[in-house]
């Protein structure tokens, strides 16, 4: 008994190992993996265009009607993105519906932001330590705070890094500040930027245990907090503080379902950004900003979508594309013939190991019929079957994998 | 007869086990002078933001070492009985051969296991000195699946070492190496996450899968 229980372990420890390995180096070796077409909102043709890559550093740049143009005329179209090249032309400054825009105005209106899904909470490791940076109007640079927060069950607690101990005047300060405004403890989220490379600190947004959203700044060293009127229904997945100069708007709010919001600086109002079929397990999110025009793109593997807003983020125009895969039909065929199914330990949204298993479509059914009549071929007799009378439904189950364990880990 | 059994595995191993254990404990004490040096030479804040937000590993070093220990021991262990089939010898005592193989292997891997528990205590308790209890404790479940890659590093090459027909060799030597690859991937702290479970699930069909060889081996591996 002991050694066919051995023997199906092997064959499940190889076959596991292959369903891991041998996708993964087919598709180093020769599989390119798919560049996600770029799409932009031409506020010169009032339609999107996009850039696509077709491999050897070659790009097609196209409008939604599939006019093609060079790159030179591509980035005409987007004066508010390569207003820098365009000036090198002596193309600047650019006159659209009658309104003079120069470099300087340009820059000064654009912002963009991106969230990839792997950068959302809990989409990686995080230890939940920050540093709250002091915004002291006599200091000019923003240093790195001596220590570190983190909520308990009953404190917001601070870590003085010099001494590894708590520091009880600022964690009973912080606290108390807290407690005054109503937070609830534990929090049950807290989003941030932990990092001074950026123009000013906007603090924290941290939802308490009731689902009530608060800004927590730290402000020549004592607590600022403000109690928001963002709706604690909300099932917010995660904040992403933006911290820019053009202090539009805190970040973007984006709840569980895909909704997304940006919080309007000062007032803490949500504004609705359309991004309907956004779904932030997996995708990735961006928004552009530029002087007359919003653009929301959303994309995974396959496709790419945009949506062009105005200024008060009205809805102007939609369009959505596939993303296309570089590599020739054949080749996946022969992919899913040689490998019925792929056991990934990592996905493209996930920062941290994301066990997945792949399946193969119909030309992998065709392949594990081969490995069968391989099976028939190599060992005519079934009295000389690597696993006995069950082999034929193991290679069925899992094709040449199962044909190759089965022809070491044989019983002779 | 046990008794006698268990004096020789420890004879076997004492010497590489030492090896692994002074390796291994020097190693820790470099990782621990390099924090202290980090601290004293940059600001304290900043080598917590390094550790906790750009997921630096100062114990990064420790990562192949489980590995490199459970490959030491198997060999030490297991490639003297294979010089001249002497565990041929051993396997014609009055005791049942899956439960002296089984007895063999529960020692290797408590010296494994012991070299282990150092490596992590000692990190444990260096990263409790100068950094949050959050970072120390992401420390052990950072190390589990590289303490995992030494269980099944040590486990592969006992089955490689068992089998006695080299094609078969070679394929076990293939699929041990892929399993105790993906056991070392990853960046940063606790990459593995809440995967780590279904990954510790393949040690036991790892360690069920040394008995096939044994078997081949007694026959000769011609069954």
């Amino acid at each position: 008994m002991i050694p066919l229980f051995s023997r199906v372990c092997m064959l499940a420890l190889a076959i596991i190992a292959m369903a891991v390995m041998l996708p993964a180096g087919f598709d180093k070796v020769f599989v390119r993996p798919a560049e996600e077409p770029l799409l932009f909102y031409s506020p010169i043709r009032q339609q999107f265009v996009y850039q696509k890559a077709l491999g050897e550093h070659r790009f097609e740049y196209r409008d939604e009607e599939g006019t093609a143009f060079d790159r030179q005329v591509f980035e005409e179209q987007l004066p508010f993105l390569y207003h820098r090249n365009l000036a090198l032309r002596n193309r600047m400054p650019v006159v659209i519906d009658g309104t003079v825009f120069d470099a300087d105005s340009i820059q000064q209106q654009r912002q963009a932001m991106e969230i990839r899904a792997r950068h959302l909470r809990g989409h990686f490791p995080q230890l939940a330590l920050y540093p709250l940076f002091n915004n002291d109007p006599q200091v000019a640079i923003m240093p790195f705070p001596e220590d570190m927060f983190r909520f308990t069950d009953k404190a917001m607690e601070f870590l003085n890094a010099d001494h590894n101990q708590v520091d009880t005047a600022l964690t009973k300060a912080f606290t108390r500040a807290l407690l005054d405004q109503g937070f609830i403890f534990p929090p049950t989220l807290i989003a941030g930027k932990p990092t001074n490379l950026k123009p000013f600190d906007d603090g924290y947004f941290v939802r308490d245990g009731a689902g009530r959203v608060f800004q927590i700044r730290r402000v020549a060293n004592r607590p600022e907090v403000v109690k928001t009127p963002i709706d604690p229904t909300l099932d917010i997945l995660d904040i992403v503080v933006s911290e820019n100069s053009r202090r539009e708007f805190h970040g973007t709010l984006i709840t569980r379902q895909g909704n997304v919001y940006l919080i309007e600086t000062g007032s803490y109002r949500l504004i609705p950004l359309e991004a309907h079929g956004y779904d932030p397990q997996r995708m990735d999110f961006k928004l552009l900003v530029d002087p007359l025009y919003r653009t929301v793109t959303f994309s995974d593997r396959n496709s790419v979508q945009g949506i062009a807003l105005d200024a008060a983020y009205r809805p102007l125009r939609k369009y959505a594309m596939a993303a296309g895969d570089p590599n020739a039909a054949n080749l996946l065929r022969l992919r899913d013939l040689l490998f019925p199914f792929h056991i990934q330990i990592e996905s493209p949204y996930r920062g941290q190991a994301a066990l997945g298993v792949t399946l193969g479509g119909f030309w992998s059914m065709a392949g594990n019929l081969c490995a069968l009549a391989a099976l028939f071929l190599l060992f005519r007799s079934r009295h000389r079957w690597p696993m006995g009378p069950a082999t034929p439904l193991l290679i069925l189950v899992s094709g040449w994998y199962g044909l190759i364990a089965a022809a070491f880990v044989q019983t002779e | 007869m046990w008794r006698s059994i268990l004096l020789k595995e420890w004879l076997k191993l004492r010497w590489s086990f030492t090896a692994a254990l002074v390796v291994n404990l020097g190693v820790c004490i470099k990782i621990m002078l390099d924090i202290r040096q980090r601290m004293q030479i940059e600001h304290a804040e900043m080598v917590w933001y390094e550790a906790i937000h750009m997921h630096t590993l100062f114990y990064q070093p420790l990562r192949y070492l489980p590995l490199m220990t459970g490959l030491v021991l198997a060999a030490a262990q297991f490639a003297p009985e294979m010089l001249g089939r002497r565990m041929r010898i051993g396997l014609h005592l009055p005791v049942s051969r899956d439960a002296m193989l089984l007895v063999c292997l529960l020692v290797g891997l408590l010296h494994v296991a012991v070299v282990c528990l150092l490596d992590v205590a000692a990190v444990y308790a260096m990263m409790r000195m100068y950094f949050p209890a959050e970072a120390a404790s992401a420390a052990l479940y950072t190390m589990a699946p590289w303490c995992m890659a030494g269980v099944l590093a040590y486990l592969g090459s006992v089955t490689v070492l068992l089998e006695p027909a080299w094609p078969r060799r070679l394929f076990y030597a293939a699929v041990f190496a892929a399993l105790v690859s993906v056991y070392s991937a990853g960046r940063g702290y606790g990459w593995f996450g809440a995967e780590l479970h279904w990954f510790s699930l393949l040690l036991l069909p790892a360690l069920l899968g040394t008995f096939e060889p044994c078997r081949r081996f007694q026959y000769g591996g011609v069954r």
